[in-house]
């Protein structure tokens, strides 16, 4: 205890010096702890919306579908959904299942046209597993199985369309023979979730598999689990209980996703560690100047009987301190930036539209998200990162012979 | 002035632990500083590169009716009498280069694959001098005027299994609305090294763009370069008078600058990148500013002893900023030989983000390389010494207030 008051008053005897060696690493963990929140919120964010109006939890191909799955290979379906659902509601763990039919098309108003994705869905079924019906903004969700379309926002904005509007579908048959079908806008999509709100043309399933002669074939059947965290476990259920046909997770389909968060992630490190490390030779610098400036006291402590062990471990708990104080304000100011962060976002929508599909599942704001256990990581780090740099340091000032410590007095 | 720096030299060497300690700091910062900047600047450059010469050039010529739906690359507002166009820029002072295009999509369908790419029509001469056309071209040779072939990216070749001298088919919308096809011989596969780019473009010669879309001497686009991509902005505003002498605002020419997202993007980065360099800098002076206080502290007797035998202030303050700026000095020079020698290993061997950028629609360099510039290597030098000196500052003012005789009272 003697050596905790010794060192803590230690601490406050020079006190701008300890204010600038503290800030140093205060900032760095704040630096870390607001950039995880943000990368972290938005690949979470992400996922949230990949599960909810793309993949599910659990999704179900024909064998061979995935690898081709950016060509939209129509010949590649699920022959008999059907059966294949039935077999799933009956599973305890699933909370509902539905199947849907994705394929490639162009939307065009007769006079330009773009590439789009056409989303055939259920409607009675999808909201079961996804969340499109409530992500009706203008118009209205299907009702029955009347013919119509919901559109994505953006796609809206590009054509310059409302709901009540007709746009021109056009695509190929599973059998390669081209067809072109006029639809009534029924509604407007906001999901925020680009591959939707940029890209998707959603149509009632049964038209859909008239149209493309699918024959009550379906490119994909998804599943949503009452309890998301054993959906490794069940794909390994399903995937031995259904044959010819490829069961993935919405991880499996989150790639992109995780890897550009990676390669985002590997940058933000490279300014945490510049700065820790200079913040680290900081305190370093500090302890080695508090050791010379007391020389004499040490001399006194030491001539008085101190183990060189204590004296050690005195300008440890030293460092430790300035790692304790720095590692308190890193962390409240941290704190305070993902505050910001979580709560208002940070607002890219001026130029995502320009950059495009950049794997990320967001149409412009950015949300941070809290992170507990990374906050508490980097208080610890703050604080035992601080004690290791001050070894040094604290060798040489114990090294001090008390008379030749003293001769100076 | 020597005498001064002899003094400083022997302080600085008085304590050398503590020097080597409080210059490392300065060392890592400026090492950091340094090849972080370069691989950022050349990560920039190449995006902003690639940008100007696969999309927006310095300049660019569209119809004013085209810029409303851009996205949807409307054949039928397009450039008219396109030669009267081109021979108005090219007298323009400034200008480099001058050459048509026309960007149109299809979409490709191959052995039961669909995916929507772009086709350029290109003059490939004039690209040549553009975007160094032939230099991308990795297999077989660059397309020529006049001949049905086609240029297709490596990605697009590799989706579509598509080999040199094989024969693309294309079938698209004429300008008119009538579905029109071409049989098109690869000539030859071209890699920019942007997935955005290789995976889905295909390069035809001009003329025969022109007929396969029934739009004869008309084009989409007007693609120039200039001298000095800086002077974009005027002389592009100087373009629309010209070209719309007659009045109405028919033809809008846009500098690069204006275009997209590329250049807000790269000024933004720039601005966050230069605080968090000042933010590291500023933490390493930290511990300059610490030494120098503690230095000065420590030889208050002989400052002292120094003002009572003559020495006068603005010596002292003297002495103490040459200390810093010596340290500082030696610390910058090893940390820019440090960051130098990193910047120049990263301009040479480059990162590669792999296969996870395959998806992305910005055209982003697969593998991002450093640009190794003895500017930012000088920079960065400066820099550390200047932080070091500005470091000091504050110990040096304190060090000049010390009385001579109540300094000497501690004797």
């Amino acid at each position: 205890m003697l050596y905790f008051s010794l060192a803590f008053r230690n601490i406050f005897r020079n006190f701008r010096r300890t204010f600038f060696t503290f800030l140093a690493i205060a900032f760095g963990l704040a630096v870390l702890i607001v950039m995880d929140s943000m990368l972290q919120g938005i690949d979470q964010d992400s996922f949230k919306k990949i599960i909810n109006y793309e993949t599910g939890h659990i999704k179900i191909f024909y064998k061979g579908y995935e690898k081709e799955k950016d060509d939209f290979p129509l010949d590649k379906s699920i022959p008999n959904p059907e059966q294949i659902m039935r077999e799933i509601r009956k599973l305890d763990e699933v909370k509902g299942v539905t199947s849907r039919v994705n394929f490639r098309i162009m939307l065009s108003d007769g006079v330009d046209q773009l590439p789009a994705i056409g989303v055939a869905i259920s409607p009675q079924d999808d909201e079961k597993v996804f969340l499109l019906k409530d992500a009706v903004d203008k118009g209205s969700f299907f009702e029955g199985d009347e013919e119509g379309i919901l559109l994505g926002e953006g796609l809206a904005e590009d054509f310059e369309v409302e709901v009540g509007d007709y746009l021109t579908i056009l695509t190929r048959t599973r059998y390669e023979t081209y067809q072109a079908m006029d639809y009534r806008i029924k509604g407007l999509l906001k999901t925020e979730d680009p591959q939707i709100d940029w890209l998707a043309v959603v149509i009632p399933l049964n038209i859909a598999q008239d149209a493309l002669d699918m024959e009550g074939a379906v490119t994909e059947i998804d599943i949503r689990l009452k309890d998301p965290s054993k959906v490794e476990e069940f794909r390994q259920k399903l995937s031995e209980q259904i044959k010819g046909v490829e069961v993935l997770t919405w991880k499996d389909l989150a790639q992109d996703v995780l890897a550009i968060s990676k390669s985002k992630y590997s940058f933000s490190i490279m300014i945490f560690c510049a700065i820790v490390l200079i913040a680290l030779i900081g305190i370093s610098n500090t302890i080695l100047m508090a050791a010379f400036e007391r020389t004499r006291e040490i001399g006194v402590l030491a001539a008085m009987g101190m183990k060189r062990r204590k004296i050690v471990m005195m300008f440890v708990m030293e460092g430790a301190m300035i790692g304790f104080l720095g590692s308190v304000v890193g962390c409240l100011l941290g704190s305070f930036l993902a505050f910001l962060t979580i709560k208002y976002g940070i607002d890219y929508s001026f130029m995502m539209r320009d950059i495009g599909n950049i794997g990320y599942r967001s149409t412009g704001i950015f949300y941070g998200m809290w992170r507990p256990g990374m906050i508490l990581t980097a208080f610890i780090f703050g604080v035992v990162v601080s004690a290791l740099v001050s070894i040094y340091p604290a060798f040489i000032a114990s090294r001090m012979e008390p008379t030749d410590a003293l001769k100076k007095v | 002035m020597f005498f001064l720096l002899k003094f400083a030299f022997r302080n600085v060497l008085r304590n050398s632990r503590r020097t080597i300690l409080s210059g490392l700091s300065i060392m890592f910062a400026v090492m950091i500083v340094i090849y972080m900047w370069s691989f950022i600047m050349g990560m920039m450059g190449d995006v902003v590169d690639l940008f100007v010469q696969s999309t927006s050039g310095h300049i660019r010529v569209v119809n004013t009716e085209y810029l409303k739906r851009e996205k949807m690359l409307p054949l039928n507002k397009n450039i008219a009498n396109y030669q009267k166009v081109l021979d108005v820029v090219e007298k323009t002072p400034g200008v480099k280069l001058v050459t048509p295009r026309i960007k149109f999509g299809v979409l490709m369908e191959r052995e039961g694959k669909n995916k929507p790419v772009f086709g350029i029509g290109i003059d490939p001469q004039k690209e040549e001098q553009a975007m160094n056309f032939s230099k991308k071209i990795i297999e077989g040779r660059p397309i020529m005027m006049g001949k049905e072939e086609a240029n297709v990216g490596a990605l697009f070749a590799r989706d579509f299994g598509l080999k040199v001298g094989d024969t693309l088919t294309v079938v698209t919308q004429t300008a008119h609305g009538s579905i029109s096809a071409m049989n098109l011989k690869v000539a030859g596969i071209f890699s920019f090294g942007a997935a955005a780019i290789d995976r889905r473009t295909f390069y035809m010669p001009i003329d025969k763009a022109q007929y396969l879309l029934d739009i004869p001497n008309r084009v989409t686009e007007i693609f120039v370069l200039l001298k000095n991509e800086n002077k974009a902005p005027m002389i592009a505003a100087m373009l629309d008078k010209k070209i719309n002498a007659s009045g109405a605002l028919k033809y809008k020419a846009r500098a690069w600058q204006e275009q997209g997202f590329v250049f807000l993007w790269m000024m933004m980065a720039k601005y966050i990148y230069m605080t968090i360099y000042a933010i590291i800098l500023f933490f390493a002076s930290f511990t300059i500013l610490n030494t120098m206080f503690m230095a000065v502290m420590e030889r208050a007797k002989e400052i002292g002893m120094m003002k009572a035998m003559g020495m006068r202030n603005s010596q002292v303050k003297g002495v103490v900023l040459l200390e810093a700026a010596i340290i500082g000095f030696f610390a910058s020079m090893i940390g820019a030989f440090l960051g130098g020698a990193i910047s120049y290993g990263l301009s040479v061997a480059g990162i590669a983000f792999g296969g996870g950028m395959e998806g992305v629609d910005m055209a982003i360099p697969m593998v991002m390389y450093g640009k190794f510039s003895l500017f930012y290597i000088f920079v960065g030098f400066l820099m550390g010494i200047l932080f070091s000196v500005l470091a000091a500052i504050f110990p040096a003012l304190r060090a000049a207030r010390f009385e001579p005789a109540e300094a000497l009272r501690e004797i």
